[in-house]
């Protein structure tokens, strides 16, 4: 099993983030979250406690905008209600700016042994325009430090971003890639109501076109591959045996525990080690308050309320394993897809190993391939 | 009633002339309706009607007025202006003995107020010129007065002056009108004859006919007898319209009413028939009108294929008031199963379309419209075509005829330019021009109907700022040098995309669309080839690009959820799409294709 963390606490809001995250909270609310946070952990281990945990993700929000001491603190309770595996990934997002040489010593104490680095861009005109805290040099520096305290770290690069050139994405792959062994690698989506999607609809930004964002793409999986950075999913690209273990479970139908607000949970047994007759995904309220007041309220796991929540039936889990293993370069088993595929779309797969995987061109286009496929 | 005390009368006038807002005047000041009640366009029943301020049914509504000391029954039965209802103009005027001829004084006589008076004069009604619009600051009553005797040659002389908006005038006319127009003549002791100038269906008493009696007199209980099909019913109600449906004893000669007698079907009683007593009966029916002949065709399908039988049910409804409406089965490749239907012309196949899809809650795809060609095949066999997909083989045909317009245009003389390069773009031959006045000049061009039904009004509109009106009508067929325009996507001709147009135009056409597809079909996960063919060669190619990027990047801490409903929309919005081949084509296309600005 799986857990995910989720700290929704931010210095300031990116232009482009829709995720669940909040900046300005005073300091009696984080208090209250991280104490709600901490009893949530309690009920899950009295509910789920019998589970190994092979990989925890600490994610945001800024984590590392919190002192190092909550985090130790989390990671500590952690441990006394879930059986962490001695070789488990425990990774934790940071943002260049809020990076420090005491706080890696933290982390690495806490025993924390994978760094995700928001670094995003390292054009400064870009840093700026998407409202990030950090400039190209901050960037760099940081990422330098956290390699003195920790061998996996992992930069998240955006391309489309408004100032990216051909020349910008090239020079800040070739900067990154010897620094890191993983790095992920997005294209920018407009999500609607952020300021940036609004900014791009009055046309006071002009961003790249599909055409140019895949032009992007294309050229950072090239220089990536030429440092050893090898694609293992849509997004990602790892030096090897350098693969997020935790994201990676995502794709691969692993049990995971989603805690905090908004957090997503995916459930295959009772209590960590007896399977459920179906597998359940569901997820907590995304306002902070509504998550507080759920979790003080709750003298169980399953009372905590939840957002939303489905219990998977038959052609639900042939579509997630699908558009999930799609996502990989290793694919899904070949047997899966025996039938499903239309002959004029054959051309975007491939066969290897009894896997079957998209091709580079099928990977890009993977929804319109999906909607062919699935069974919605 | 006393034939004496009654008048039957139409209102007609060009378009936006003010017949409707005169109608209501007409009938707040004779009190026929209270005040409370009273609601502007009162005659318009459709929402359509009163939201684009035009007339498409006729309606009748009885008036009582008191004058000089006698109660007089008005029977106003107001018409349409456009061009395309014609038709219903021409049945209403059959049942008057007078019309009011309403003319804008800020406007003077146009394209419609010529071909309805012309309609008038064929009815010998008594024409009564009543200028509109005199409160207007741009009025100009003299002039307009002279256009008419000028144009028209009738006396205007002490003619009303009204003003529909504020009332002025209007006591004066119905003065006139009791004054002016004859009272109807007739014999109520005769075999009963009475003619159907409309029929609508009501839900709860079936198809009921809007009638003018000529002879005799028609009560409950009568049996009555449909002449051109000898059926007989018993009639259950008879009334008038006031302006809603008032049941009365009876109704007689010279009066105009409707008779109820539980009819199923509208097809029995058909608008021109006469109806008379199945015991006392007349000998020979009145002369009715020739049948409405649709001159506009166009292919209608539902954008959800599921809804085919909700289409033809709504169709069947509209048919049952609207008997100039056509439609027979069409199947398209691309589009599926539809209807191919019949228009007077392209605003009544715009009204039926807004009808179908607000009132019956459906949204549709629309093929571009066509007209009526006669084909002669090699074989000497003689075909008429209103589909472009049913044109035989070129090899097998000897020529195409297509339907001319003789159409009539009133202007401003600095329009004159315009509107003759207009026509000559169009295949219009020059026929006549001449100044009705300094500032008025009515221009003549005999037409392909082809070309009318192709942005004409749009591109006169824009060339003329609105100031030029048309007016057009049959004027038989023309042997022309026609070639049908197929679109090909992916190299398979899309049969909802062809037309017939004339050789000289297929190039820029088949370009046109060509450049307006590439614009509307989304980037698939092919190249797609678009080309435009006329006899199997290809006269213009766009291509829309295979597309790259269609993944998302990122499934934030396990969402799966929102992952999947984002497919979930995109698979909803695939079913709106129509697959010609493996491409899919968004509906817009097919609609999009119709406005194209040459």
């Amino acid at each position: 099993m799986e857990i995910y963390i989720h700290l929704p606490f931010c210095k300031s809001k990116c232009a482009y983030c829709d995720f669940n995250s909040l900046s300005g909270q005073e300091e009696g609310t984080v208090f209250s979250y991280l104490s709600a946070l901490n009893r949530e952990i309690r009920l899950a281990g009295d509910a789920y406690g019998k589970a190994e945990i092979s990989t925890v993700y600490i994610g945001g929000g800024t984590p590392s905008l919190l002192d190092s001491g909550r985090i130790k603190s989390i990671l500590k309770v952690l441990g006394e209600h879930f059986r962490i595996r001695d070789d488990a990934e425990i990774s934790i997002e940071c943002n260049p700016e809020s990076i420090t040489s005491e706080k890696l010593a933290d982390y690495k104490e806490a025993g924390i042994n994978r760094m995700s680095i928001g670094v995003q861009s390292l054009d400064d005109a870009n840093l700026k325009s998407i409202g990030r805290l950090h400039d190209r040099n901050i960037a760099i520096s940081k990422i330098k430090l956290a390699r003195q305290y920790f061998d996996n770290a992992s930069c998240d690069i955006i391309v489309g971003l408004p100032y990216d050139t051909n020349d910008t994405v090239k020079e800040e792959i070739e900067t990154l890639a010897p620094l890191v062994n993983h790095m992920s690698v997005y294209a920018l989506t407009l999500e609607e109501g952020t300021p940036l999607a609004l900014r791009a609809e009055e046309g006071k930004i002009l961003l790249p076109s599909d055409d140019e964002t895949e032009d992007y793409l294309e050229l950072a999986e090239e220089i990536l591959e030429k440092h050893g950075l090898i694609k293992y999913e849509v997004s990602n690209f790892a030096s090897d045996g350098m693969e997020c273990r935790h994201n990676l479970g995502y794709w691969t139908d692993e049990e995971y525990l989603g805690l905090g607000a908004g957090a997503h949970s995916y459930i295959k047994t009772s209590d960590g080690k007896n399977p459920i007759p179906t597998p359940i995904r569901f997820a907590h309220p995304r306002d902070i308050h509504a998550y507080i007041a759920g979790v003080n309220c709750a003298n169980a796991f399953d009372m905590i309320p939840r957002a939303e929540m489905r219990v998977l039936d038959e052609k639900d889990v042939f579509n997630e394993a699908v558009m999930l293993g799609l996502r990989t370069s290793k694919g899904v088993k070949s047997g899966i897809l025996n039938g499903h595929i239309p002959e004029e779309l054959k051309g975007f797969f491939k066969e290897a190993d009894g896997y079957t995987s998209l091709t580079r061109a099928g990977m890009a286009v993977m929804n319109s391939l999906l909607v062919r496929i699935l069974k919605l | 009633m006393n034939k004496d005390r009654i008048r039957n009368f139409s209102i007609i006038a060009h378009i936006d002339h003010g017949k409707s807002t005169l109608a209501d005047r007409l009938i707040e000041r004779t009190g026929t309706v209270s005040e409370r009640d009273m609601e502007s366009q009162l005659l318009d029943n459709m929402d359509i009607e009163k939201e684009r301020g035009i007339t498409i049914k006729l309606q009748t509504c009885r008036l009582y007025y008191k004058y000089e000391g006698e109660e007089y029954v008005l029977n106003l039965i107001d018409t349409p202006g456009h061009v395309d209802f014609t038709y219903e103009v021409s049945r209403s005027l059959a049942a008057c003995e007078g019309a009011l001829l309403v003319v804008d004084a800020t406007q003077g006589v146009e394209a419609q107020t010529l071909s309805n008076v012309y309609l008038a004069l064929e009815n010998d009604l008594e024409i009564l010129p009543v200028i509109n619009k005199i409160d207007l600051a741009s009025a100009d009553v003299d002039a307009v007065k002279l256009e008419i005797e000028d144009i028209i040659g009738l006396d205007t002389d002490g003619c009303p002056l009204v003003s529909a908006k504020d009332g002025t005038g209007v006591d004066d006319l119905i003065g006139q009108i009791i004054k002016k127009l004859p009272c109807p003549d007739g014999d109520e002791n005769a075999p009963l004859k009475a003619l159907i100038f409309d029929s609508f269906y009501d839900n709860y008493r079936g198809a009921i006919s809007m009638v003018r009696i000529v002879d005799g007199t028609v009560k409950a209980g009568d049996r009555i007898k449909m002449m051109s099909s000898g059926k007989t019913f018993e009639v259950v109600e008879v009334g008038y319209f006031s302006p809603h449906m008032i049941p009365c004893k009876q109704i007689s000669a010279g009066e105009v009413g409707y008779i109820a007698a539980s009819v199923k079907n509208v097809s029995d009683t058909a608008v021109g028939d006469t109806i008379t007593n199945s015991e006392f009966s007349a000998k020979e029916p009145l002369p009715g009108y020739k049948k409405a002949t649709p001159m506009v065709y166009t292919g209608v399908f539902p954008a959800d294929g599921a809804r085919y039988d909700d289409l033809k049910e709504a169709l069947l409804k509209l048919q049952l008031n609207d008997a100039s409406l056509s439609f027979d089965p069409e199947v398209s490749s691309a589009l599926g199963f539809g209807f191919r239907c019949g228009f007077l012309g392209l605003l009544h196949m715009e009204i039926i379309e807004e009808r179908l899809e607000r009132e019956f809650d459906l949204d549709l795809i629309t093929t571009a419209p066509s007209v009526s060609y006669i084909v002669t095949k090699t074989n000497g066999e003689k075909l008429t075509i209103d589909n472009p997909t049913t044109l035989p083989n070129v090899s097998e045909i000897a020529s195409i005829e297509e339907p001319m317009v003789c159409a009539k245009l009133f202007t401003p003389p600095d329009y004159v330019g315009p509107i003759m390069e207009l026509c000559q773009g169009k295949r219009g031959i020059f026929i006549d021009m001449s100044y009705i006045d300094p500032t008025r000049v009515q221009i003549t061009y005999r037409m392909p109907l082809n070309e009318i039904i192709y942005d004409f009004f749009d591109s006169l509109k824009s060339r003329t700022r609105g100031y030029a009106s048309l007016d057009y009508e049959t004027d038989g067929y023309e042997k022309s040098d026609l070639v049908r325009l197929d679109m090909m996507i992916n190299g398979e001709i899309c049969d909802a995309l062809s037309i017939i147009v004339h050789r000289d135009n297929a190039y820029s056409r088949g370009r046109g669309i060509a450049e307006k597809l590439k614009d509307v079909i989304p980037r698939q996960l092919f190249e797609v080839p678009i080309q435009a063919t006329v006899g199997g060669k290809i006269i213009a190619r766009e291509t829309v690009k295979a597309m790259r990027k269609d993944v998302l990047a990122k499934c934030y801490g396990g969402d799966i959820t929102r992952k999947k409903k984002l497919l979930e929309k995109q698979k909803e919005g695939k079913k709106r799409m129509r697959k010609v081949g493996s491409v899919e084509v968004p509906s817009e296309a097919f609609i999009s294709i119709l406005k194209i600005d040459n």
